[in-house]
């Protein structure tokens, strides 16, 4: 699929900010299954955006911004072509072990106990987990959200989340059946309903490397999953984390738009 | 006689000679006097208002620690060993961080398991490609030594992130001049009044390689609520730098900004008493308002020292511990000068087994315990918490290590019916600067005021000794 594609995230401060900190995570890093064509990322009011890698090997930039501020708009935009790789995330340059992806970072509670019963002693892996995914897409109620994920446990005993609460509960659940897993998020090209910024997991599978696995939607990533980033959790992998100094609120209202999204097909010239 | 080795007679009639002076002003002194003399040391210890927060009790939220007011010794000869033994660690502890952190050479030479490290909660993915300026990692270690005889000394732990208690390493010497300024006088003590003018010079030897002119150092607190606010607001003091709190940095443009009454300030090295976690809320916890936004950034593009290094707790983790001799051979080529405990390593499953058996013998800790909380101290223990712990231990092996319960050498301490040995430890501060490593001759003395107990923290009941490194040789 090629897309030419919007983001923006504009924060508005109730109260004028006397300054920020921005650390945005929006520029895809191409494999496999993905090319970028064109990106360009910038951000109003404008100032100096630093680019940079984080421990993770994804794209980062840094940008600061002295007040008074009453809003900041960020946008990414660019063309991608992506490509149905059943959700297998090949050639990217992995900085990390796959130990790191195995360390708990929040108690499973009772999801461990449902990802053994779900597993259910299944010796192929990549079965194991499409069957965990399906098991929690059944489980748990998708429900739209662009808030910070409350802790996994807490989620899977509420019976709903959002993209990113679904994702923790997946890793947390994989992670506990000893497979490596994290947290990716990215954008959806194919214009279904949720928020902007989407998010699900990938889990480690021998031979194959990493496979992602939406399970706020039942299906490994398409063409239609535009990655931007992975990491242990949520936080290590989010698109934005933004602090400011000063009394305000802060209201962050993201869009998406998508100019142009087709499948590649032949072209019968005469 | 003691089955333990006592500093001052070994088990002999006669004390040693180190400690002639002392046991003849012990002979000699009426107990009155050292009634007066404790009971004095604590008035002005109130005074000056040192005070520990212990977490979890809010009747000694301030308390202050016990001094002893008799100092523990060490020969010339035997300071010199221990700091040859302390300078070979620390430079192994900061390979070890430059290379687990880099080319993980010690990991593909199979003598470190790979789960041990990157499954650590103290392995900072964020710093996996980076090097520390002047690939100085722990710029500030505390190494806990402890002795069984006369000969060798042991490492109990390293600490590697932000070891505190140096002020009362400072503090017990000045009590000591002020209340026996005799006693003082007919030992040559090697001084340690310099650590603050040593920790600046580190400091400052460890600032940014193109930061202009005299860097800019700060002290970063996590505020008044902290156990050892104390200490921060006493080295600020002692250095003459300004103690700050993270609400009065701000990060612009991977540069760090220190708030003050003429404006700005440009800040090139901060020694941060805040742990890893709470640095940067865009890159650790988002909930830290301890930190400041920005400060890794600034950090990882070069332009401030941030002494510890982020990750460098990962060396201090006591499984990490266990690999000591192994880390000092493979970087230095040399045995480690300073012996490890012996140390069962729960995660292998023979010494699980063995543990389980002799649950109480042992000393169980939790690999990232730390402060003396969360441990078993087998002999001491009742049936209920050697059950616990046992269930604990059945379901995370990997998270503990089990020691013997060493013979900790003892010391004579003054208390209110006499003076009586009790066991001590030694925590010298090891200072690692671009131009070298430096260590006063002493440290903070510990010692555990109840008898026959073996733990030294003061969140346990632990006091504090001054120690006194002589210019004569103890043999």
């Amino acid at each position: 699929m090629r897309a030419q594609l919007t983001l923006q995230i504009e924060v508005r401060f109730s109260d004028a900010a006397r300054s920020a900190n921005q650390l945005l995570r929006l520029t895809p890093r191409a494999f496999d299954g993905l090319h970028v064509l064109d990106w360009f990322v910038g951000v109003e009011p404008v100032a100096t955006l630093r680019r940079g890698e984080d421990g993770f090997g994804n794209i980062v930039h840094s940008c600061s911004h002295a007040g008074p501020l009453d809003k900041i708009l960020i946008t990414a935009e660019g063309l991608v072509e992506t490509q149905d790789a059943a959700g297998v995330t090949r050639g990217l340059h992995e900085k990390q072990p796959l130990d790191v992806f195995l360390r708990h970072h929040e108690s499973p509670g009772d999801i461990a106990a449902y990802a053994a019963q779900a597993l259910d002693g299944e010796t192929d892996r990549l079965t194991g987990l499409h069957r965990l995914m399906a098991a929690l897409h059944e489980k748990l109620r998708f429900a739209p959200a662009d808030v910070p994920p409350r802790p996994a446990a807490e989620v899977f005993a509420a019976g709903e989340g959002s993209a990113r609460e679904l994702a923790q509960v997946f890793v947390a659940a994989a992670r506990a059946e000893e497979i490596p897993a994290r947290f990716v998020s990215g954008l959806r090209l194919d214009g279904g309903e949720g928020a902007p910024i989407h998010a699900w997991a990938e889990a480690y599978v021998d031979g194959l490397g990493w496979i992602g696995f939406d399970s706020a939607l039942g299906f490994c990533p398409r063409d239609a999953h535009l990655r931007l980033g992975h990491g242990v959790d949520f936080f290590s992998a989010a698109p934005r984390r933004g602090a400011f100094f000063g009394y305000a609120d802060e209201k962050v209202e993201t869009r998406l738009a998508i100019s142009s999204a087709r499948q590649a097909s032949w072209q019968i010239q005469q | 006689m003691s089955q333990f080795f006592d500093e001052m007679t070994n088990g002999a009639a006669e004390p040693r000679a180190l400690y002639r002076r002392i046991a003849e002003w012990l002979r000699s002194a009426p107990p009155e006097l050292l009634d007066a003399r404790r009971e004095q040391a604590e008035i002005l210890f109130r005074k000056i208002g040192i005070t520990f927060a212990v977490y979890g009790d809010k009747e000694a939220a301030e308390r202050l620690i016990p001094f002893d007011i008799i100092p523990r010794l060490l020969g010339r000869d035997e300071w010199t060993r221990l700091e040859a033994g302390l300078v070979q660690r620390v430079k192994a502890l900061n390979m070890f961080l430059t290379d687990i952190y880099g080319r993980q050479e010690i990991i593909k030479a199979g003598l470190i398991p790979q789960d041990l490290i990157f499954r650590n909660e103290c392995y900072r993915p964020e710093m996996q490609g980076r090097r520390a300026p002047h690939d100085i990692w722990t710029h500030i270690a505390g190494i806990d030594i402890v002795r069984i005889d006369d000969e060798d000394f042991y490492v109990l732990e390293d600490n590697c992130r932000t070891p505190s208690g140096v002020s009362y390493m400072l503090e017990d010497r000045e009590m000591m001049m002020r209340l026996l300024p005799g006693l003082f006088a007919q030992h040559a003590v090697l001084p340690v009044d310099n650590y603050p003018d040593n920790l600046l010079a580190s400091l400052r030897s460890a600032a940014p390689p193109h930061c202009p002119g005299d860097p800019c150092i700060v002290i970063l607190t996590p505020g008044q609520f902290n156990s050892a606010y104390y200490e921060h607001s006493f080295l600020a003091d002692k250095l003459g730098v300004e103690l700050v709190e993270g609400r009065d940095l701000t990060v612009r443009d991977d540069i760090v900004y220190m708030r003050t009454t003429e404006g700005e300030k440009r800040v090139d090295v901060i020694y941060r008493r805040v742990d890893d976690d709470f640095l940067d809320p865009l890159v650790f916890r988002p909930d830290s308002v301890l930190g400041a936004a920005g400060l890794m950034g600034a950090y990882l593009a070069g332009n401030v020292t941030l002494a510890n290094a982020p990750g460098a707790g990962l060396a201090d983790d006591k499984a990490v511990y266990t690999y000591m001799p192994e880390i000092i051979r493979f970087y230095l080529g040399e045995d480690a000068k300073l012996k490890n405990v012996r140390t069962w390593r729960c995660r292998e499953p023979d010494a699980l087994k063995y543990v389980l058996e002799h649950l109480s013998e042992l000393v169980v800790k939790e690999v990232n315990g730390s402060g003396g909380y969360g441990m078993l101290v087998g002999p001491h223990a009742s049936k209920e918490q050697i059950e616990t712990f046992r269930q604990k231990l059945l379901r995370d092996p990997d998270g503990f290590i089990a020691q013997p319960t060493l013979s900790l050498s003892t010391c004579p301490t003054s208390l209110p019916g006499g003076v009586a040995p009790r066991h001590v430890d030694l925590r010298p501060f090891v200072l690692c600067g671009a131009d070298g490593v430096r260590i006063v001759p002493g440290g903070l003395t510990r010692v555990a005021l109840k008898e026959g107990s073996l733990v030294v923290n003061s969140s346990q009941g632990g006091g504090t000794k001054d120690t006194w490194v002589l210019a004569d040789n103890a043999k």
